[in-house]
């Protein structure tokens, strides 16, 4: 089978999904929040 | 003995990089104000011309006069303008709601604090026009007048 559990111990679990989620959450909302501060410093 | 509970490792990173993202915002907002002085828009009344009462001439035969209503007078006054003048009444109030109404012409506005309300009004015949407050602002309200004086 694969992802068998190695001899030496169990593979640590890693939440692969919700990290990629999590970063593309702050890589958008980043995005959003940049914009809104460029047109701020634009503004001034 | 209490068991020492550690963090989940990717827990403990999603942790710090929320902090960090937090951290820049809240970093970056702060550099704006400071250093480059960017503020929050104020209101409009609390910045020149406005602010202070003023009559202006911009043209030949036309003047602006901006009055400034506060309890329980109008400033400036008199607003002295010589016959055949175009005036752009814009008013406003330091502190309570009053009236603006210009006898023997169709100025009639009220003074908001906070707003600019806007009248024009020509000038055509020598003579004195009373200004009254004819919205009740207290104790002083009956005696709130200014004048307009048109020149010969």
């Amino acid at each position: 089978m694969a992802n068998e559990t190695k001899d030496d111990g169990a593979e640590a679990f890693v939440p692969r999904g919700a990290v990629a989620f999590f970063a593309v959450l702050i890589g958008f909302f980043s995005a959003v929040w940049l914009s809104f501060y460029a047109l701020l410093l634009h503004r001034h | 003995m209490a068991a020492i509970q550690t963090v989940n490792r990717v827990e403990k990173n999603v942790l710090v990089a929320s902090l960090l993202f937090a951290g820049v915002m809240v970093g970056l907002l702060a550099f704006a104000a400071v250093r480059l002085g960017v503020t929050v828009p104020g209101c409009i009344t609390s910045v020149k011309p406005f602010s202070e009462g003023s009559l202006t001439q911009v043209a030949p035969g036309r003047y602006e006069a901006h009055v400034v209503a506060k309890s329980f007078s109008f400033k400036p006054s008199p607003l002295k303008v010589p016959k055949g003048s175009v005036v752009d009444f814009y008013v406003t109030s330091k502190d309570v709601v009053h009236g603006f109404f210009i006898e023997g012409t169709n100025v009639n506005l009220m003074a908001l604090p906070g707003a600019v309300t806007y009248a024009q009004a020509r000038f055509d015949e020598p003579g004195k026009h009373m200004i009254i407050c004819h919205e009740f602002c207290g104790a002083g309200h009956h005696d709130m007048t200014g004048m307009v004086e048109v020149a010969p």
